[in-house]
């Protein structure tokens, strides 16, 4: 379902398949571990062909709890269809997306 | 001089006066000398409109200063006035120029939100380091007439996740301005507020197409069993813009209704922008009759439709499918065959795959040629040697593409024949030969490439050249 990989002493999560209710929760939960022990995570949706509204649901939910801890959450790597899907529900503006893995880094 | 020190980010804030003179800029001096561990001092010339030429020296008597003590300098909140002085003198390009609304009270804000210009990033700023002063704010925006000052108090609240407010939000559905039902609407969306999603059905029919869309994505993010059905009614609206918008929600529910929905419709949609965003909505449903779906698509008369469909197959990684891909590699018409050789190339890194392109590629259109070239580049199996011959293509774009799939898959052949190409009589050949030189850099590729552009006629080619190796 995911990948995690430090790069740079930054936790890179790359997101594989599906992005559903499962999978979402799960993404979510282990994202929160990382973030229990740092404060940036970037998640990579290069790998991603499927994704719904309970998946984004789930992602939202760990923007809502990544903002309350104070912890940077950044979103990278997304095709024009996933970017499409953001910008439909206007999450383009809530969450940080950058173009490619290295910007996400750089923040 | 305000002075305001983070100690945390090493960063030094100094705040300029309006009536800026020289001795301001011989204090700043010494308040940096005051702080010797910072890593950063920010000049904030948020209060100056002007700077009189005498001061420009001074400014750069700072910047040196501060090389010389290995702290970076930026300038902060810089106004029109001071930044045409900075670019007359060409200083420009020599100073790091930020905005920093920190520099700005809350009052001051909000005016800076009535900038389309400025609005989304006071809004970010504002979300980001929400406190007691600008809840105070936000009060006055939702009771002003503004509809921009209601508009952004309500994406501020979204993007801080502020839930304190939802009510005042949900009222916001009742404002008689668009832009503020709209931005509503998706906040609701963003807080999973599922409890106004009836009253956010009544928008999908509203007047303003931006409050239509809105509300079909919320009730796409609030949904259950129920909401694809009732979305579906759309689909057969007269208007295309509720029909594409119906689309998108329906993708988004991604449930079993919603695909047999989105299913039926791509067997009336006439419209080719609608079949387009058919091909990817569809494409997001994780069922194996999909591949198939989009196989067909490949096949339509539109252009666009065949690439949606060939880009889509490729993102759901439809690898099952190459056999019926290759079929459809020797189609009669050249924009079947060429997409279908496009998705093999991304698709298939088996050689067979390789074997069979390289075996049509003589009987095929130039276009289907190229993406033949660039897929084997892709697919990765050796075909270097038959890429080679290909050199001597009397087409530049085919020598073109074959040096650059060389280049992906035999490194010594591909610096070879990158050298040879520095004399070829194209220079986009030449270019592409610079690239790859630069990419693999072999022994002394510096010193071939100053050679070659003392003889380099080609501007392009001449400019890409001094890129690597600096101006001779």
């Amino acid at each position: 379902m995911f990948d995690v990989k430090e790069v740079g002493g930054t936790n890179v999560v790359y997101l594989k398949g599906e992005v559903n209710a499962q999978s979402g929760v799960e993404l979510k939960n282990h994202v929160l571990e990382i973030f229990k022990k740092t404060n940036t995570v970037v998640l990579s949706f290069k790998g991603v062909m499927y994704m719904n509204s309970s998946g984004l649901r789930e992602i939202i939910d760990l923007l809502k709890r990544s903002k309350k801890e104070n912890k940077n959450l950044r979103l990278c790597d997304m095709s024009n269809d996933i970017k499409e899907m953001f910008a439909f529900t206007g999450l383009d503006k809530v969450f940080k997306i950058y173009s490619d893995e290295s910007q996400a880094l750089k923040g | 001089m305000d002075v305001l020190l983070d100690k945390e980010k090493k960063v030094l804030s100094i705040k300029m006066p309006q009536d800026i003179d020289v001795k301001d800029f011989k204090s700043a001096k010494e308040q940096i000398d005051k702080y010797p561990d910072i890593s950063e001092v920010k000049l904030d010339f948020k209060d100056v409109p002007y700077l009189q030429s005498k001061l420009i020296a001074e400014l750069i008597g700072i910047k040196k200063y501060s090389i010389s003590k290995d702290i970076k300098l930026t300038l902060t909140n810089v106004q029109e006035g001071v930044q045409q002085i900075l670019e007359i003198s060409d200083l420009l390009d020599h100073f790091t120029i930020k905005r920093d609304f920190g520099s700005y009270s809350p009052h001051e804000l909000s005016y800076l939100l009535l900038d389309p210009e400025m609005n989304e990033a006071v809004i970010e700023y504002i979300a980001s380091n929400f406190n007691e002063n600008y809840a105070e704010l936000l009060e006055q925006f939702f009771v002003s007439d503004d509809p921009v000052l209601i508009e952004s108090a309500i994406l501020i609240i979204g993007k801080s996740h502020n839930y304190g407010y939802v009510d005042r939000v949900k009222d916001c559905l009742d404002s008689p301005y668009p832009n503020v039902v709209r931005s509503a609407i998706l906040v609701l969306g963003w807080f999973g507020e599922d409890s106004c999603k009836n009253k956010i059905y009544e928008f999908l029919k509203d007047e303003h197409i931006d409050v239509a869309e809105a509300a079909a994505a919320t009730i796409a993010l609030l949904s259950d069993e129920n909401d694809s059905i009732a979305i579906k009614e759309y689909l057969s609206s007269s208007d295309e813009r509720l029909r594409k918008i119906a689309i998108q929600a329906l993708s988004l529910i991604n449930d079993d209704f919603a695909y047999k929905f989105l299913v039926e419709h791509l067997k009336v949609e006439n419209n080719e922008t609608l079949r387009v965003q058919l091909a990817k909505a569809i494409s997001y449903f994780n069922k194996p009759e999909v591949s198939d779906i989009l196989l067909d698509m490949l096949k339509e008369d539109s252009l666009k439709i065949r690439e949606a469909a060939a880009s889509s197959l490729i993102r759901i990684k439809a690898t099952d499918r190459v056999d019926q891909i290759m079929a459809l590699v020797e189609d009669k018409d050249v924009w079947v065959a060429y997409f279908a050789v496009k998705a093999i190339g991304a698709l298939c890194k088996e050689k067979r795959c390789s074997d069979q392109l390289e075996k049509i590629y003589s009987k095929v259109d130039t276009q289907v040629r190229i993406a033949i070239i660039e897929s084997l580049g892709n697919i990765g199996q050796d075909v270097s040697e038959f890429l080679f011959q290909l050199l001597e293509d009397p087409n530049e774009d085919i020598r073109k593409e074959a040096l650059n799939s060389i280049s992906r898959m035999n490194k010594d052949l591909a610096i070879e024949s990158a050298n040879n190409a520095l004399k070829d009589s194209s220079w986009v050949v030449r270019f592409k030969a610079i690239e790859i030189l630069e990419e693999l850099k072999p022994d002394g590729f510096k010193d071939t490439l100053k050679n070659h552009v003392k003889t380099e006629t080609n501007r392009y080619v001449k400019e890409k050249i001094f890129s690597i190796v600096g101006e001779l």
